[in-house]
């Protein structure tokens, strides 16, 4: 290589003695070369992707962020009232509060129930070899099944005349109650959600070397101990990751609120994404609404800076 | 040269490609969205047939119901949306018109005599400040309808006053059965309903119009009796046999007892007319009962009293390039015969006209009486008001939103009218009451 090197290098000083002016317009078409291909041509393609995500995006999120300091209605000119909304957001307004409580115990449940739900049926899945793929695509089907289709099999389930509840003689609607129908919309939330996480873990556990499990036998492991030594550890980067994006998602419910009871009873499950629709669509107070959605994105970037510090210090998320 | 005639060419058909946009626009093509839904296919197929001008076309664009008045509202505001412009009712149409995305209608008033067609009261709900932005659609009210048949076996009577009605509930529980229904697990708004009415028919009407027009606080004590009257009645289970039913029941669910006889009376608008024949009682829906209606009592008259309400107002987006065109399209939706004939044949109430003869005539003998009994209680001032028609916007959330908290137990009485005192106070502060007809 460096004999070929050195043939090369004088070679070309032979051709610069000879001819000046050809090397060095060779240099400018190979910078002009390299210049279209590493930085305009990429451009070029990412333009139009750009272009869509500022136009429906950034934009729009910038707006948001203005609206959040007026006092606009919704429709119309927009009058600039500083921090006065999040202001009222904080330290005024109980609803916003109560909201946002319900929304981290609904990110509690939904860091706990699901997860568990998830990890136990995955391994017990994993080892399934006959109709594997059956019951995967059996425990899937739920996650893809509309929310509304979801919500409204699960408002007759909780039917207290004909549904779950009279299996047990139990005869009140859990949705009309204001200290169950958070839970039992978290429940019917997490029976459409569980399956995806399942999947994914599964999906995990299949990367683990199976040398692994061999030496856990060897050194007298039983199920749970492969479990909680082999298995967990090998999958718990998307434990973590998926963890992350939950809590981040706990932020955002709507659907299943909405449809199922729509902010009811007596307010018991209003989350901050009715709390802000009702504000936005029926109180016509869209620039308050955009200062609650700011704090959302506000949270979400917490959640996500502390995933990222705990990266930095060395955790395997 | 080629290239010459080629840019020629081009240039022709830009130029002829603008000529036929400007005339396009110049086209007398109005827009207007409706529900994609049985209703809403039916009433505008219906507008399109029957609409009488040759040189006006209709282009009807159905979007998904729901949600479809916030689509619009978003379309209009970044200057989009339909010619004709359609919302719940006047507290939101006064929203539209404050922010300039409506026309005035006070021309096309005079052009077409609007004046003499609709009730004066429905006309009134339209305007701001004077000038006439949107009319009133779907003529509401809030009535109990009875189960005839269980009514009869148990030799009950139509109570005329409140004391009768609250010893008919008593003889309903009694007897076993749920006293009313509807449940509104799927309607959040709809507690606006016994809020409405139990101001209107308990309190009375003339103090519900002084608190709209700001000569009463929300907070006096004839409606402090009222709402505790209302809080009694939901919390003895009169509503579905139990507060939590009557929080998260469904519709369909409640309508087919009472159906079958197991409720005895429906707590329900107007617009149910057309639905209990159809849908619940009868061969179709597997039983023999009958059904019929009164008005909802009072404690102070033994004649018939009503609130009034629209359900829906349409005006002209200021955006539209053609509202001569859109004025007549409004003037023959507003005719007597197309909201006779829509309401025959696709079952949505009527707008509030003056109705003259017998324009009703194929409908069911029931609501033919209604609307008589309406007549005659508009004519003697016998209405109270429906919330979503009087209420300003803030106001009205706060009215449904937290009156499950008083029937919760969540908050007082009085501070729930308090409540709606400062929402109120506010609001009206800001001008954003939407007119309240004279009494």
């Amino acid at each position: 290589m460096a004999w070929n090197a050195g043939a090369l290098s004088d070679s070309q000083s032979e051709t610069k003695a000879l001819k000046p002016l050809k090397p060095k317009r060779k240099r400018d078409n190979w910078s002009r070369y390299r210049l279209m291909r590493y930085l305009v041509v990429p451009w070029i393609f990412l333009l139009p992707i750009l272009g869509l995500h500022a136009f429906v995006v950034v934009f729009p999120a910038i707006q948001g962020v203005y609206y959040s300091f007026t006092d606009w209605s919704g429709i119309g000119e927009a009058e600039f009232i500083g921090l006065r909304n999040f202001e009222e957001m904080f330290f005024e307004d109980q609803s916003h509060i109560d909201a946002l409580l319900r929304n981290i115990q609904w990110m509690l449940f939904f860091i706990t129930v699901p997860f568990i739900f998830a990890l136990f049926g995955s391994s017990l899945l994993a080892k399934v070899k006959r109709g594997a793929m059956f019951y995967r695509t059996a425990l899937f089907m739920p996650f893809i099944l509309p929310s509304v289709v979801t919500a409204t099999i699960w408002r007759y389930l909780y039917n207290p005349r004909f549904g779950l509840p009279t299996l047990v003689g139990y005869d009140k609607a859990l949705l009309g109650q204001s200290d169950t129908a958070l839970w039992a919309i978290a429940f019917a939330d997490n029976w459409h959600f569980w399956g995806f996480l399942m999947v994914l873990f599964l999906t995990a556990m299949q990367g683990i070397d199976p040398v692994l499990y061999d030496a856990a036998k060897v050194d007298g492991a039983n199920r749970w101990q492969e479990f909680w030594h082999v298995t967990l550890p090998g999958i718990r980067p998307v434990v973590l990751f998926m963890m992350m994006m939950v809590m981040i998602w706990a932020f955002l419910v709507f659907d299943y609120i909405f449809i199922l009871t729509g902010g009811g009873p007596a307010g018991a499950t209003e989350v901050l994404g009715i709390d802000i629709y009702k504000n936005a669509f029926q109180r016509f107070e869209a620039g308050y609404a955009a200062a609650q959605g700011i704090t959302i994105c506000a949270f979400a970037g917490l959640i996500v800076s502390a995933f990222a510090y705990l990266r930095k210090r060395g955790w395997d998320i | 040269m080629l290239r010459r005639r080629l840019a020629v060419l081009s240039l022709l058909l830009l130029i002829t490609a603008l000529f036929a946009g400007a005339s396009m626009a110049q086209d007398n093509n109005v827009t207007i969205w409706a529900a994609d839904d049985d209703t809403g296919t039916c009433w505008s197929d219906m507008l399109v047939e029957t609409f009488p001008r040759e040189d006006i076309t209709i282009e009807v664009v159905l979007q998904p119901s729901t949600g479809l008045i916030d689509a619009q509202r978003t379309a209009l505001q970044g200057g989009a949306g339909p010619d004709i412009t359609y919302s719940h009712g006047p507290s939101f149409m006064l929203e539209l018109a404050n922010a300039g995305l409506l026309l005035s209608l006070d021309h096309y008033s005079d052009e077409y005599n609007w004046d003499d067609r609709f009730a004066p009261w429905a006309l009134d709900l339209g305007r701001v400040e004077g000038s006439l932005y949107s009319l009133s659609e779907e003529l509401e009210t809030v009535i109990l309808y009875y189960n005839k048949t269980v009514f009869e076996e148990n030799g009950w009577s139509i109570p005329k006053t409140y004391d009768e009605f609250v010893a008919l509930g008593e003889a309903i529980v009694d007897a076993g059965l749920v006293v009313m229904g509807p449940a509104f697990g799927e309607c959040a708004p709809c507690y606006e309903w016994a809020v409405s009415v139990f101001l209107s028919h308990h309190a009375g009407p003339e103090l519900v119009y002084e608190a709209l027009t700001g000569q009463r606080p929300w907070t006096d004590p004839a409606f402090v009796e009222a709402m505790t009257e209302l809080k009694r009645v939901v919390q003895d289970g009169w509503f579905m046999g139990g507060m939590d039913l009557f929080f998260a029941d469904t519709f369909d669910s409640a309508h087919a007892l009472f159906g079958v006889g197991e409720i005895a009376m429906s707590f329900e608008g107007t617009w149910m007319l057309d639905n209990y024949q159809r849908d619940f009682f009868g061969e179709a829906a597997g039983n023999t009962n009958e059904w019929d209606w009164f008005a909802f009592p009072t404690t102070f008259s033994d004649e018939a009293h009503f609130i009034i309400g629209v359900g829906s107002s349409w005006g002209i987006s200021s955006a539209t390039q053609n509202p001569d065109a859109a004025a007549a399209v409004l003037d023959h939706y507003y005719s007597t015969g197309f909201q006779a004939q829509s309401h025959a044949a696709c079952g949505n109430a009527p707008a509030p006209l003056i109705y003259e003869g017998d324009v009703f005539a194929e409908a069911d003998p029931r609501e033919a009486r209604l609307y008589q009994e309406f007549g005659q209680a508009s004519a003697a001032g016998n209405v109270g008001y429906t919330s979503w028609s009087f209420w300003p916007a803030r106001t009205n959330v706060w009215l449904w939103e937290q009156i499950v908290r008083v029937y919760d137990d969540q908050i007082s009485v009085e501070d729930y009218l308090a409540g709606m005192q400062k929402e109120f106070e506010e609001e009206f502060a800001e001008g954003l009451i939407p007119p309240i007809p004279a009494r």
